[in-house]
């Protein structure tokens, strides 16, 4: 490619095309377009006239963000501190549990293929029908859950409520975690087996620990993959919205004080109040925060993702 | 390593997989079960006997066959489409430096960075008036939900995608060059055939994300004509509040479509996204 | 592949009229959308239609069945868009805010006495077509629901208690039920009431009637304000919630919901639940087809008006009107289909088919309806059924109170801190403040 003059080279462009067309057809209009009503005053009144609803500048931001009194606001401290509660365990215990897993899968053993595949299964169950079953499992009385806990092995005495109260916290994160590890440990396995033998043999030689073999050969070489899939389950956490949406879909649709997160609070409050203007801006809000949040990460990180590149 | 010690932890190995499928055991047992015996809490009873019919009454009660059919035309369709876009502008970022490719990469992140809730009114409404206004109708059809699952999954694959082009040496493509195939011709007939792993992988993983979308499913589909699982199951869930039998046995239904792609397709899918991620 | 070749059709139409003669009239296509209130409503609607359009047959009539759940998402997005349905099914509570949107097309004079006017239908259900402070009437009325309590003769019997003595007020329903608690039937210990807990969205509409009958309210009588917490409205609510306290509600309900109390009372383990005239059929329907007709409960159950409060035993009295939608663009055939389905014979077929009441007079004391005595003992309770005022704001204070109610149930369940009647007085003041803040912001 050394030969190549400046001259206008139209073919990467045209690779690109198709998918540009796309992303922005689709992005573009309707995010300037969501960014217009978060402008404007956009009720069960004045929703008829969407784009043309009154202009009211900042108001419905100031209102998100300042006016205590205001009734989209109920229940948004609780949804944020769920939401921030619920992405830092889940993230946590996927990537926690999936390395775990994964170096426990990092031998060879009988079936080893089979286990897992196995053990993504989790994954591909669709995560709508995970909060439906999940949300059956956690029945206080028929639920398996409980029969198990109570019944089987008698760890508790008495049936807990897994749906109400702050136990409701945990009805939530099991599932998304039962979810996600599975596929971070098939990553990290990955990663694990592209990782020589000659540094674990030469620290075995020299008498140094499993566990510091660990610590100090097999975590740093993660580094980069670990860093990359936390900032996805991140965002995934911080977005999730179909299992709450289906485990306390039917019925109030009310989640609890403990188990409501953003998108789904967000969502009904919307419709149930038809607050669009300031739904817009919250999430208009949350948007901006989780861009400045993936670029603060990508630069601090940078050196160690990329590598070599 | 002692063969004890590693019969134990082979075991474990099992004990963990055998914990993590419990609850897809589960509801595969409730979905044979008749359902005053779940609300007496008697589904554990061994004296029962399975009740496959469960899986015919979702056929004939609840219209799930067409939602079974909708979701396999939009699924299928955003995938093989997707993919495509994806394999093109992946192979762009990955091989060439132009202008603008790093805007496009940034770009491709943020993405997915943008919440549903920001855009699924304004979208709403620019189906609408791209029916209404233009005769082309998108709201409640194949085409406007193929078209959104298209935009919303190509970021995605190109993320993966460009990974495996950027570990395909580039030699083989200047061999073929220089031999007089034309660029785009070396890509079709050396770059595609050695990524066809990575191919099968990302278009795996696209159609796993289709299958599992709902929020979007549900605000641009009002019939049965066109509304995909998710919402079916939703919507179904409402009607039939406290038939966990047959909502079980939709479950396990919903689940078998992508659980036949993933095993058919594992193999690549599983080295793919292995290799995807590790770049 | 699409769902509404409108296209196609269009095309079609446009050369088929070319051929008709002026006179001939031309074909009309309307839309229908309703909620799913019985077991099979696509098919049970055909069956209701088929008069209609046997004497209309230029006319063609699309159904399409909406969960209640989907339904408010979906009609907002018709209103907002303005591409909706020719005639629409609306929940009661509802008339007053789709059409505060300005979705609904408002009925004249005329029209409303085509269809019998005021007088032809329940007084309770008549005050839903308009806002509470605007005479336009843009619905008309088309079933009804009451709530009753249904309970087992053989557990009363049993026990030893006259159905009369136990539902003749407060004091003595509670006595009643600290009697039956527990007592043995069918080789179990059935729990004495039965109620849903907070996943419910019915929370609102099962606690009214007790707040009405002690004469409080959920909201002030110029629907300007939150009045759940009143004095009244609290004792009301702390009387209904003590049930779940002292153990007569098992804890296990809380966390229910209709669904799944109604199941819990066909296989026996509540004696006594409030509920509406829908189980009737379930308990009629075999198990083959998906109903109760050979459990235990089917051949042994009563019914009984709620106990008499302070002012009264009020019921809980809804259902649906329907309504024609402003987008519409065949208003005059929507009108004539909006008018069959709320007409007589109509009405009367609906109700055997969905075990809903009729909302007309004549059509409710219809003979082939009152020969059931069950169902005559519902249309009996009617007399003292109220529903809510109907002001725009009632979907979001709806779900305020849905919310509110629901952190109150963790109160009752003892996962909240301690219950007690100050607590519940406490979520009450903050439910009225939130509750006033959407009310002051929906006007």
């Amino acid at each position: 490619m050394a030969m190549r003059k400046k001259r206008f080279d139209a073919f990467p462009y045209l690779l690109l095309l198709p998918a540009a067309l796309l992303m922005l057809a689709v992005n573009l209009t309707p995010i300037v377009q969501g960014f217009t009503m978060s402008l404007l005053k956009l009720n069960q009144f004045t929703l008829g006239q969407y784009l043309d609803a009154p202009f009211v500048g900042l108001d419905n931001y100031r209102r998100v963000l300042f006016d205590a009194d205001n009734p989209l606001r109920h229940g948004l401290g609780l949804a944020l501190r769920n939401t921030a509660l619920f992405t830092l365990t889940v993230s946590v215990l996927a990537i926690g549990i999936g390395l775990a897993v994964a170096l426990l899968m990092n031998r060879d053993f009988a079936g080893k293929g089979i286990a897992r595949t196995l053990l993504l299964l989790p994954w591909i169950v669709p995560s709508y029908v995970v909060g439906t079953l999940w949300g059956f499992m956690w029945q206080r009385d028929v639920g398996i859950v409980n029969v198990v806990l109570v019944d089987w092995l008698h760890l508790l005495s008495e049936r807990p409520f897994w749906l109400l109260g702050s136990n409701s916290f945990w009805a939530i994160v099991i599932p998304t975690v039962w979810r996600a590890w599975p596929v971070m440990m098939l990553i990290f396995l990955a990663a694990l087996q592209s990782i020589p033998e000659e540094p674990y043999e030469a620290a075995t030689i020299d008498g140094v620990s499993r566990w510091k073999q660990f610590l100090h050969i097999t975590l740093p070489l993660l580094k980069p993959v670990i860093v990359i899939q936390l900032m996805f389950q991140i965002i995934d956490n911080v977005y999730s919205y179909n299992i709450v949406s289906m485990m306390f879909g039917q019925g109030a649709g009310y989640p609890g004080e403990w188990a409501d997160l953003l998108m789904p609070m967000l969502t009904r409050q919307s419709f149930n109040y038809w607050l669009f203007g300031q739904g817009a801006a919250v999430s208009f809000i949350t948007m901006t925060l989780m861009l400045v949040f993936v670029g603060a990460w990508l630069k601090a990180f940078r050196r160690s993702m990329t590598g070599d590149d | 390593m002692t063969k004890t010690r590693s019969h134990l932890l082979a075991a474990l190995a099992w004990a963990v997989v055998a914990l993590s499928l419990l609850p897809i055991g589960w509801m595969l047992l409730s979905s044979l079960r008749h359902a005053s015996d779940i609300a007496a809490g008697e589904q554990l009873s061994s004296s029962l006997a399975l009740r496959w019919e469960n899986y015919r009454d979702l056929w004939v009660n609840v219209d799930f066959f067409n939602y079974f059919r909708n979701s396999l035309v939009v699924c299928g369709l955003a995938t093989v489409i997707s993919t495509a876009c994806a394999l093109c502008a992946a192979y762009a970022l990955a091989r060439f430096r132009f202008r603008g490719s790093h805007a496009a990469s940034l770009a491709i992140t943020v993405t997915q960075v943008i919440p549903g809730m920001l855009f699924f009114l304004p979208l709403y409404m620019l189906y609408r008036n791209l029916g209404e206004s233009w005769g082309v109708q998108m709201l409640d059809t194949y085409r406007g939900l193929i078209f959104l699952y298209v935009a919303l999954f190509t970021p995605a694959s190109i993320w993966i995608m460009r990974g495996f082009f950027v570990a395909i040496p580039r030699e083989l493509e200047d061999a073929a060059v220089m031999d007089g195939c034309s660029r785009f011709g070396a890509f079709v007939r050396i770059v595609l055939p050695i990524s066809a792993p990575g191919i099968i992988a990302t278009a795996t993983f696209v159609f796993l994300l289709a299958w599992d979308e709902l929020f979007f499913a549900w605000v641009l589909t009002s019939s049965p004509d066109v509304q995909t699982i998710p919402v079916g199951i939703r919507l179904f869930i409402n009607q039939f509040q406290h038939r966990y039998d047959l909502m079980m046995a939709a479950g396990a239904v919903s689940t078998l479509p992508v659980l036949l792609a993933f095993f058919a397709g594992q193999r690549y899918f599983i080295k793919g996204l292995a290799a995807g991620a590790v770049k | 592949m699409n769902a509404w070749p409108a296209r196609t059709f269009a095309t079609g139409l446009l050369g088929a009229s070319l051929f008709a003669s002026a006179a001939c009239a031309r074909a009309a296509e309307l839309n229908l959308w309703v909620m799913s209130t019985t077991e099979q409503q696509q098919q049970d609607m055909r069956e209701l239609l088929r008069p209609f359009i046997a004497s209309n047959p230029t006319l063609r009539v699309n159904v399409t069945v909406l969960n209640w759940e989907s339904a408010w998402a979906k009609i907002t997005a018709a209103a907002a868009s303005g591409q909706g349905p020719d005639v629409l099914e609306l929940g009661t509570t509802w008339v007053a805010a789709i059409s505060s949107m300005g979705a609904l097309e408002p009925l004249s004079e005329q029209q409303q006495n085509e269809a019998g006017g005021a007088k032809a239908f329940f007084p309770v259900m008549w005050g839903t077509t308009h806002r509470l402070d605007d005479a336009k009437v843009f619905a008309i009325p088309w079933y009804a629901d009451a709530r009753a309590a249904f309970y087992r003769t053989d557990v009363f019997k049993k026990a030893g208690i006259e159905a009369r003595d136990a539902f003749a007020n407060w004091g003595s329903f509670k006595q009643a039920m600290q009697k039956i608690n527990g007592t043995e039937i069918g080789g179990k210990k059935i729990a004495a009431l039965g109620y849903p807990g907070k996943n419910d969205w019915n929370v609102v509409h099962n606690l009214a009637p007790w707040i009405w009958n002690a004469g409080g309210d959920v909201l002030s009588s110029d629907g300007k304000r939150s009045a759940i917490n009143s004095t009244e409205s609290v004792q009301a609510i702390v009387y209904y919630t003590s049930f779940a306290a002292e153990g007569l509600v098992p804890r296990g309900a809380l966390e229910k919901d209709s669904g799944q109390i109604e199941s819990g009372f066909f296989n026996g383990q509540y004696a006594v639940i409030f509920t509406g005239p829908w189980i009737l059929k379930q308990m009629r329907t075999p198990k083959a087809k998906g109903g109760q007709l050979e459990t235990v409960t089917a051949a042994n159950f009563g019914i009984a008006p709620y106990p008499a409060g302070l002012k009264g035993n009020q019921t809980f009295f809804s259902g649906s009107d329907l309504a024609i939608m402003k987008s519409s663009k065949n208003k005059t055939e929507a009108w004539k289909l909006l008018a069959y389905l709320t007409g007589r014979d109509s009405q009367v077929s609906f109700s055997k088919m969905s075990g809903m009441l009729p909302t007309r007079l004549d059509a409710a004391s219809d003979p082939s309806l009152m020969s059931d005595p069950h169902y005559a003992q519902f249309i009996a309770q009617v007399k003292n059924g109220r529903h809510y005022a109907a002001i725009p704001g009632w979907g979001p204070l709806e779900s305020v109170y849905l919310k509110n109610l629901g952190n109150m149930f963790d109160i009752v369940g003892g996962l909240k801190g301690k219950y007690s009647a100050l607590a519940i007085k406490q979520a009450m003041d903050a439910a009225a403040q939130e509750a006033d803040q959407v009310l002051s912001s929906s006007r």
